[in-house]
């Protein structure tokens, strides 16, 4: 469960989050739609702990992020455009990141590389795989440790409708497995055919 | 260490090892041809002599222009530390901020020492075959140095006041202290979300630094790499130095350990996103 209390967020002198309160519970996915720059980014950073400076609380599963350190959340995160090690294959990108927590194997890798349309045994290098597929790569990381909170931002972007779809599916699955799955997007459709609840995000408000 | 810590900085370190950006390296290694090694083996084949093993790799870190160049080679290779792409979010959220930053640091001090092996290796491997290995410095540095470079390079001021082998370990000992310095000072700046300017700074630093030390001016100690220029500590004749060699070993070593704990009373507070400079 992710719960933000009346955040707002000065950086520079700026304000760009005013008193934001969303709720997401467990088996729930919630949604997040605006514009760009319209400081959907910088909720998700801040639920993450990337961001401290904000005022108001965020607890996660009854925690206040400000109390535990960012790895100690249960959470499968993709923020922004995906980057990886550009001379390396996608399977060895995530064997690497998988190797810091070091609880999953090369066969759970492999598998939800498969399950989001992607071939663990490919030798190509992540320099040479298109949009779409560094996209699945980067859900791909997010989902490989099965945590019980995803975040994902702008999941569906350089997706073709057929992968989309598939994507869909799992964040279905997932959330039937009981997760929290909070996504953004700037397309009100995606949104709305996916999500139990949606806050739309204006000038780092919620309208 | 952290486990997590150390696989983070090794693969770093492989990463930075194969990125095209040390192609920069090899402006390094002709610029030493040039302006080192053809002379010190022209003057040796000239006069049917040797060089001492160490004296190249002495003389290309004992001028300002040398220095200069290596130094700006240094940022330039490793420019990319720390490493903060949109990757970094997948890395932090799996191992925490603290051990993301002791990753980038190891990650630092790995690639400053192979930077530094690497100014000595590739200097000593081109001489290496007309080398003696005695602490003695060569008639080619102390006889037949004639008008070329190496007069300068090797003067009087060093083969007069200590054996080569003593040189040899001052120099690069100051050279890898103000190795650390340079970096520790840029990963300070990041830590800030100054990177971009921090590597400015480095450079006025550095360039203002090199011309006071060829101008020899008094207030040229004021800056760091007069403190990493040996042949600056010595004068010709006397054993009286013009500044304590133990003393810049000192400040120099003094600096990387404020700065290493600048850097950890940071570390501990820092936002992921001060880091991107947002």
């Amino acid at each position: 469960m992710i719960e933000l209390k009346n955040v707002s967020l000065k950086l520079k002198g700026k304000e760009l989050l005013k008193n934001i309160n969303i709720t997401a519970e467990n088996g729930e996915i919630v949604g997040l739609v605006g514009y760009n720059g319209s400081g959907k980014t910088l909720i998700m950073k801040c639920i993450c702990g990337f961001i401290n400076q904000y005022t108001g609380t965020i607890k996660v599963d009854g925690v206040d992020i400000r109390t535990i350190s960012v790895e100690k959340l249960d959470m499968g995160i993709q923020i922004e455009v995906p980057s990886f090690l550009s001379f390396y294959s996608g399977f060895k990108n995530l064997k690497m990141l998988a190797g810091l927590k070091g609880n999953i194997n090369d066969e759970d890798i492999s598998e939800v590389m498969k399950l989001v349309g992607l071939n663990p045994d490919s030798k190509l290098c992540v320099a040479k795989y298109s949009l779409g597929m560094r996209q699945r790569l980067g859900i791909a990381q997010a989902l490989m440790e099965n945590p019980n909170i995803l975040i994902l931002d702008e999941p569906f972007n350089s997706l073709d409708y057929e992968v989309s779809q598939n994507i869909r599916r799992i964040l279905l699955k997932e959330k039937e497995k009981g997760k929290t799955i909070l996504i953004t997007s700037h397309n009100l459709y995606d949104i709305e055919t996916l999500c139990d609840k949606t806050y739309q995000v204006e000038k780092g408000e919620i309208v | 260490m952290k486990r997590e810590v150390w696989i983070l900085a090794k693969q770093e370190y492989l990463s930075w090892l194969l990125n095209t950006r040390n192609v920069a390296v090899l402006i390094f290694v002709v610029f030493v041809r040039k302006a080192v090694v053809l002379p010190l083996i022209y003057m040796a084949n000239k006069y049917h002599t040797v060089l001492n093993w160490a004296e190249s790799s002495i003389a290309v870190a004992n001028s300002g222009v040398s220095v200069l160049l290596i130094s700006v080679i240094l940022l330039t290779v490793l420019s990319g530390l720390p490493r903060i792409d949109n990757d970094f979010y997948n890395i932090v959220s799996r191992v925490g901020m603290k051990s993301w930053c002791k990753a980038q640091l190891v990650f630092m001090y790995l690639a400053v020492v192979t930077f530094w092996l690497f100014v000595f290796f590739s200097t000593w491997v081109q001489t290496a075959y007309l080398s003696y290995i005695e602490d003695g410095w060569s008639l080619v540095t102390t006889q037949y140095s004639g008008d070329t470079a190496i007069e300068n390079l090797l003067p009087l001021n060093l083969y007069n006041q200590m054996p080569p082998l003593k040189a040899f370990m001052f120099t690069y000992l100051l050279m890898f202290l103000y190795f650390l310095f340079t970096m520790n000072v840029l990963v300070l700046g990041t830590l800030y979300g100054k990177k971009n300017l921090t590597t400015i700074g480095l450079v006025i630093l550095l360039a203002v630094g090199v011309a006071a030390a060829a101008a020899k001016v008094k207030w040229m100690w004021l800056f760091p790499v007069s403190h990493s220029i040996l042949i600056l500590h010595c004068q010709k004749y006397y054993r009286a130095q013009l500044f304590p060699i133990w003393l810049s070993v000192l400040l120099l070593l003094a600096f990387n350990v404020f700065m290493t704990i600048l850097i950890y009373r940071r570390m501990v507070s820092v936002d992921g996103e001060i880091l991107k400079g947002n």
